[in-house]
C-alpha cells in the first residue's frame, strides 16, 4: 500500500519536474523569438500607435543626449517563465545599452502574468539604484496598473526612468490629468507643420495633385518629426550588459 | 643524405604543428580559468554588497523591533565572520548563514507594521531584493563559466595538456541548502 503511494508520489514529482522544465524551455524559446520593434516593443497591444511613437521619440531623445538606452517591453505572458530570469536574459539577448558603458534599462511588463521588472544595466546601477527602481514601481507604475491603465503606467514609469537616466532627480509622480497648455502648443505646431506640407505638396504637385506620400517624406521637417518617432532612428541596441540590479514585483 | 634531410624537415614541421596545437589548447584552458576567476570576483562583490547593507538594516530594525535582539546579533556576527573569512569555502559558509538569517528576519518583520511602513525600511527591502537577484545572476554566470572550464579540461585531447599543466576541476557555487524554498526577501 505504502509502496503504491510512494510510487504515485514519485510519478507526481517527476511529472511536476518535467512540467517545470518544459515551461522553462517554452519560455526560453519564446524569449529567443523576440526581436525588438524599436525602443518600445509591444506584444500585448498595450499602446496605440500614437502612444507608441510618442514614447519612442522621447526615449530616442534621451539616447541622443546621453547615450543611455531604455527598452520598454510589454508581453502578454512569459510562457511559464520567471520574470527576473526572463528580464536578465532578454537584456543580454538584446544587449541594451552601449557596449562598455552598460548604460541600458529594461522596463518589462507581462500583462496577463501581472508581473513587472525594471532591469538596470551595470553602468546605471549607481544613479538608478534598487530603492529608486522600487519607488518608480510603487509610485508611478503600479497605481496605474491597478486601475488597468497599462499604457499610462508604462509611460509614467518610462518618464521617471528617463529623467533619472538623463541625470535628473526623481520628480514627483505625475498628476493623471493632461496639461491643457501642452496640448494647445502641440496643436499649434501640428497645424503649422500641416499647412506647410499641404502648401508644398500643392506647389510641387502642379496645382492640386493631392498629398502624395512622396511629397510628405520629401519634406525635411516632417521627415524628422516622424523619423524620430516611428522607429526610423532605431538602429538596434548597443551590446550593454546587466547583472540583476533593479526592482520587480507583481501588482 | 637527402632522405635524412627530408625526414628531419618533416619531424621539425610536425613538432611545430603539435607545439602550436598544445599552445592553443593550453591558452584556451587559461582563458576559461581566468573567466572563472573573474566571474567569482563578481559573485564576491555582490555578496559583499549584501553584507554592506547589514549595518543600516540592523539599525533600522532595532528601532522598531526590540524583541528581536537574538536574530539581529546573529546577523551582525555573520557579518564579522564574513569580514574575517579568507578562503572561498569560509566565505560561502558565511554567505549561506546570512541568507538563512535574513529570510528569518523578513518573516519576523511581518509582526511590525510600523517598521514595514518606514520609508527607509522599504528602500532597504528593495535594495536587499535587488541584491538577492544579483547574487542569483552572478552565481548562475559563475557556474556556467565553471562548467565551460570543467568540460574543457576533461575533454580529450585538451585533458592531456590540462593534466600536464596541473589544472584541476573547479567546484560550482551551489545555492545554500534550502535556499530555493526559503522565503525570499521580496514581498
Amino acid at each position: 500500500m505504502s509502496g503504491m503511494r510512494s510510487f504515485k508520489f514519485m510519478v507526481c514529482t517527476v511529472w511536476l519536474a518535467a512540467v517545470g522544465a518544459g515551461a522553462q524551455i517554452e519560455s526560453d524559446r519564446f524569449r529567443e523569438s523576440l526581436v525588438p520593434q524599436g525602443h518600445v516593443s509591444d506584444w500585448a497591444g498595450v499602446f496605440s500607435p500614437e502612444q507608441k511613437s510618442e514614447l519612442e521619440s522621447r526615449i530616442a531623445a534621451v539616447r541622443q543626449a546621453t547615450g543611455a538606452q531604455l527598452a520598454v517591453v510589454a508581453v502578454k505572458s512569459l510562457e511559464g517563465g520567471e520574470i527576473d530570469d526572463f528580464a536578465v536574459k532578454l537584456f543580454a539577448q538584446w544587449g541594451i545599452g552601449e557596449k562598455g558603458k552598460d548604460n541600458g534599462v529594461l522596463l518589462l511588463a507581462a500583462i496577463e502574468d501581472r508581473a513587472l521588472r525594471i532591469e538596470v544595466g551595470y553602468g546605471l546601477e549607481g544613479v538608478l539604484n534598487d530603492a529608486k527602481c522600487g519607488r518608480i514601481r510603487d509610485e508611478w507604475i503600479f497605481p496605474r496598473f491597478k486601475e488597468g491603465n497599462y499604457a499610462q503606467g508604462l509611460r509614467d514609469g518610462a518618464d521617471a526612468l528617463l529623467s533619472v537616466m538623463g541625470g535628473e532627480a526623481l520628480p514627483e509622480p505625475a498628476a493623471p490629468e493632461e496639461n491643457p497648455l501642452a496640448a494647445i502648443v502641440f496643436l499649434v505646431i501640428f497645424a503649422v507643420v500641416f499647412i506647410q506640407i499641404v502648401r508644398s505638396a500643392i506647389r510641387g504637385g502642379k496645382g492640386g495633385g493631392g498629398i502624395s506620400s512622396g511629397g510628405i517624406s520629401g519634406r525635411g521637417s516632417f521627415g524628422g518629426f516622424r523619423g524620430g518617432g516611428g522607429g526610423g532612428g532605431f538602429g538596434g541596441f548597443g551590446g550593454g550588459r546587466s547583472g540583476g540590479g533593479g526592482a520587480g514585483g507583481r501588482w | 643524405m637527402k632522405g635524412c634531410l627530408v625526414a628531419g624537415g618533416v619531424a621539425v614541421l610536425l613538432a611545430i604543428v603539435v607545439g602550436l596545437m598544445v599552445m592553443g589548447m593550453y591558452n584556451g584552458v587559461v582563458d576559461k580559468d581566468e573567466a572563472c576567476k573573474k566571474s567569482w570576483g563578481n559573485v564576491e562583490s555582490v555578496l559583499q554588497r549584501r553584507f554592506d547593507l547589514i549595518p543600516n538594516l540592523v539599525n533600522t530594525v532595532k528601532g522598531y523591533a526590540q524583541h528581536e535582539q537574538g536574530i539581529l546579533e546573529e546577523i551582525t556576527r555573520l557579518r564579522s565572520q564574513w569580514g574575517e573569512a579568507k578562503s572561498t569555502s569560509e566565505k560561502v559558509e558565511a554567505a549561506s548563514g546570512l541568507e538563512g538569517a535574513l529570510s528569518r528576519l523578513m518573516v519576523v518583520v511581518e509582526n511590525y507594521p510600523d517598521l514595514k511602513a518606514n520609508q527607509n525600511f522599504v528602500a532597504l527591502q528593495d535594495e536587499l531584493a535587488g541584491t538577492e537577484n544579483r547574487i542569483n545572476v552572478e552565481r548562475q554566470r559563475f557556474n556556467e563559466s565553471v562548467q565551460a572550464y570543467n568540460v574543457a579540461i576533461r575533454r580529450f585531447p585538451t585533458a592531456l595538456v590540462a593534466r600536464l599543466a596541473g589544472f584541476q576541476t573547479r567546484a560550482p557555487f551551489a545555492a545554500a541548502p534550502g535556499a530555493e524554498t526559503a522565503p525570499t526577501v521580496q514581498f
